[in-house]
């Protein structure tokens, strides 16, 4: 890299970069936009009645896309590859801050992007949430009405579980999952890239949806509302669509990553076993995603072309799009989770200064979870009418994930059994944790349960439920890891005390929010209602008060973030925590090549308080340095 | 870093054994993706045939001609049998994979214009039930996947035209794993023929 000649900043915006991702998108918006309106049939003039041209969405979604990956580089190495050129495994970079925006193989730089997008759209959601709750302080309408309230918690819903399917994975995996098993980049380093820019492609238009009418179907997307409404769900399939293309590929790159660019003597029994979450999660990603993406593309070509995959009046059936949903969906709540099993797992034996009790029973615990989530979907589907000899089987399966679960608790007990914890942020949101998603699991194991779930199917019971397992586990997980590797990330420790008080605040408030939930539902308070029962109005304002708080706790998080990485900038030793693990024995910040020779792995990876191995005579010192 | 690790005296190498090793993954697992991806359509053909709503699964007059679906088929079969001969003989070392690989790129190519050429002529369209639902999505999808695949026939005949001459010692990289993926979605074809023109 030569820095002798700083280009003027108009001349470093004309490029292949954000800007022109975004200009190109628009333009191929329109284009899409204008070629949708050119096709006509007769199936499609009912287009014109509604003044709502499906096709023409659909296209403009889909140029727009092609538009902004082109402007931001990706077709270049493809176009070049089908002139003969020859392969490379980076692109051609330039140094500074013009790297975060744009097309980088550096799998640091993605794993930065990652947190600061991620933590966009999480932060958008997580207003959606604070709108919910504040018109659900009035058991009648009053800011929002019925459709416009369906939508907001359809965006609340959907943002969230597309966007924080890669919470974890995307910023942490991507820069840590390298530097943990000693390699220099991840297998398919454009594709990583491309995993993010698809997903922030993905949220932007989903926030279209508001300028096309929004959608009423929730997250789930069910038909055959989907077929039926109007066309901001077009948004809905997009979004979800480029979710699911970019879990596929994050997955592929996590598993082939861990598989063949382990450094010399890091064999499966010495993996960390956050790169164990990582391919157990890249694994459910893989197999289940595309699932998600053909049912979508069936709802597109329904909406579209006029097939009748949903439409039991043209030879279709709901439940098909129900079941394929599901099957993704399952396994989508474990790719929620299973990350922050492995981040929790991670980071317990450095506070606890003692080894991972049950290595391999957790392992057992993270892999049995990822295989038995594909066996269950159907209990999303007790009450469906479905063929009632087939509960049991469903019912049982499902009831079944809390063995491998619990094993995973098990070797966090274990862990923590007689140990000298140190209550260090990071530490408390794991302890948080373990109390979170137990009360998550437990619940779960109700909804599993043919007979309560009949009586708490699509009531408040069943949010809480899953507000306990994904918020209170894998947003919990994701400020862990926050606190935990925020100092290798940017080289300045976020601020201990203001920490602590963001970890109380959160803690209390989301209990405080998401446990009344469960009498709430138990009372009869429905998922995605507007109204409810007056005298159910008591529990609703605290529940809301208490979300607000929740809310507040986040902004003392970005307080803490402006304060200590912005204001104060202290300088982070580089293994502030005594970590054995190897990405805390690079030197921070991070070279660019990050190790300079291959790292050699004599131990396990969490023997604390274990007296050292002998090591094998070091390697001669005039051993040359690597051109 | 002392009881952790020592270093390795020498220093990373990238050798084509590891991009080989990535692609082989790589390519397994992108082959997974697309299994389970068509997968959704097997299930929808089976799922709305058993349960025929309204009578209209397939209404009478409901069939797709017969000839496309066999030349399809038969034009994927061959397609993937040449890029395959084409691997083989670029493992070995020799140079005559460049036009195998171009029949491949022809012959995936013909596959997909055929299909476009049976849509213009078919008794029934995407509105005519359950069956015909399952048709055109499947195929419409497979068609993409197609040409998304035929990229990679394609870098390996376009890599082969500029290193005429040398192919022996151009091979492209990851050619064995990108005809088996090529071999496993012509199948994927197969299978739609026999389901969707067979049963
Ligand atoms: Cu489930």
């Amino acid at each position: 890299m030569s820095e002798a000649v700083v280009k003027p900043l108009w001349r470093r915006l004309i490029g292949f970069n954000l800007l022109s991702g975004i200009l190109l998108g628009i333009v191929g918006f329109y284009f899409g936009w204008w070629l949708g309106h050119q096709i006509h049939a007769p199936s499609l003039e009912y287009f014109a009645d509604t003044n709502q041209n499906d096709v023409a969405l659909l296209l403009g979604y889909l140029f727009a896309v092609i538009g902004f990956v082109a402007g931001l580089g990706f077709l270049n190495y493809p176009f070049s590859r089908m002139l003969g050129g020859p392969a490379t495994q980076a692109e051609k970079e330039e140094g500074g801050v013009g790297r975060y925006f744009t097309l980088c193989t550096d799998h640091k730089v993605v794993g930065i992007q990652y947190l600061i997008g991620i933590g966009f759209f999480f932060f958008i959601a997580g207003m959606n949430a604070m709108l919910i709750r504040a018109e659900l302080l009035r058991p009648s309408p009053q800011l929002f009405g019925a459709g416009n309230y369906l939508t907001l918690v359809g965006l609340h819903g959907t943002m969230m579980m597309g966007i924080m399917t890669s919470g974890i994975l995307g910023p942490f995996a991507n820069y840590f999952l390298p530097l943990m098993i000693g390699a220099r980049r991840m297998a398919f380093p454009r594709i990583e890239s491309l995993t993010f820019w698809l997903l922030m492609a993905a949220g932007a238009i989903l926030m279209t949806t508001l300028f096309f009418g929004g959608f009423p179907t929730g997250w789930t997307g069910y038909a055959p509302l989907n077929d039926e409404a109007n066309f901001g769900f077009d948004s809905y399939i997009f979004f979800f669509g480029l979710v699911g293309l970019s879990m596929t590929l994050l997955g592929i790159n996590m598993i082939v990553t861990t598989i063949t660019m382990r450094a010399p003597g890091l064999t499966w029994g010495r993996l960390p076993i956050f790169c164990w979450g990582a391919i157990s999660t890249g694994i459910l990603m893989v197999l289940a995603a595309p699932v998600l993406i053909a049912a979508l593309l069936m709802v597109a070509f329904d909406r579209s072309v006029q097939t009748s995959f949903f439409l039991s009046s043209g030879g279709g059936s709901p439940y098909l799009f129900q079941n394929l949903f599901w099957f993704f969906g399952h396994p989508e709540v474990y790719v929620l989770a299973l990350p922050g099993f492995g981040i929790i797992l991670e980071i317990l034996p450095v506070f606890a200064r003692k080894p991972l009790w049950g290595y391999r029973t957790a392992v057992a615990g993270i892999l049995g979870v990822a295989l038995l989530s594909f066996f269950v979907w159907q209990h999303h589907l007790f009450v469906s009418g479905l063929n009632s000899s087939l509960r049991p089987f469903y019912m049982f399966s499902t009831e079944a994930i809390s063995i491998p679960t619990g094993l995973v608790f098990l070797a966090g007990m274990g862990t923590l059994w007689r140990a000298k914890i140190r209550y260090t942020v990071p530490m408390l949101f794991c302890l948080a944790w373990f109390f979170n998603f137990f009360i998550g699991g437990a619940s779960g194991v109700f909804l599993s349960d043919v007979p309560s779930d009949v009586a708490t199917h699509g009531s408040f019971f069943v949010m809480a439920h899953f507000h306990y397992t994904i918020m209170g586990g894998l947003v919990f997980a994701f400020f862990a890891g926050i606190y935990y590797w925020v100092p290798k990330m940017f080289g300045v420790a976020l601020n201990e005390k203001l920490g602590k008080i963001h970890f109380w605040t959160m803690f209390i408030a989301f209990n405080s929010t998401f446990a009344p939930l469960f009498a709430l539902g138990l009372m009869g308070m429905a998922r995605r209602v507007v109204t409810y029962p007056s005298h159910l109005q008591p529990l609703n304002d605290w529940v809301s008060v208490s979300a607000f708080v929740l809310g507040a706790s986040m902004l003392i998080f970005l307080f803490n973030v402006v304060y200590s990485l912005v204001i104060k900038r202290i300088p982070a030793p580089a293994n502030p925590w005594d970590s054995h693990s190897l990405e805390w024995q690079l030197p921070t910040p991070v070279p660019v090549e990050n190790f300079e020779r291959p790292p050699v792995i004599n131990t396990d990876p969490y023997d604390y308080g274990v007296p050292p191995v002998a090591l094998p005579p070091a390697p001669p010192a005039e051993a040359p340095a690597p051109g | 870093m002392p009881d952790v690790t020592s270093q390795a005296p020498e220093s990373y190498a990238e050798t084509p054994e590891l991009h080989e090793r990535i692609d082989r993954i790589g390519f397994g697992l992108v082959g997974g993706a697309t299994v389970m991806f068509f997968f959704g359509f097997v299930f929808a053909y089976f799922y709305l045939r058993s349960l025929d709503s309204n009578g209209l699964w397939r209404p009478a007059g409901v069939e797709p001609p017969s000839g496309y679906g066999i030349a399809i088929a038969a034009a994927l079969v061959l397609s993937a049998l040449a890029f395959g001969y084409a691997a083989r003989v670029s493992k070995q070392g020799r140079g005559g994979w460049v036009v195998p690989s171009g029949i491949a790129l022809v012959l995936g190519l013909f596959a997909c214009a055929a299909q476009a050429v049976e849509y213009a002529h078919i008794p029934f369209g995407p509105q005519s039930g359950g069956y015909a639902s399952v048709f055109f999505g499947w195929t419409i999808l497979y068609v993409v996947a197609t040409l998304l695949a035929l990229y990679r026939v394609e870098i390996a005949f376009a890599a082969g035209l500029r290193n005429r001459g040398r192919e022996g010692s151009a091979v492209p990289e990851g050619f064995v794993p990108g005809a088996m993926y090529w071999g496993l979605l012509a199948a994927i074809g197969v299978l739609a023929w026999i389901i969707l023109y067979l049963l």
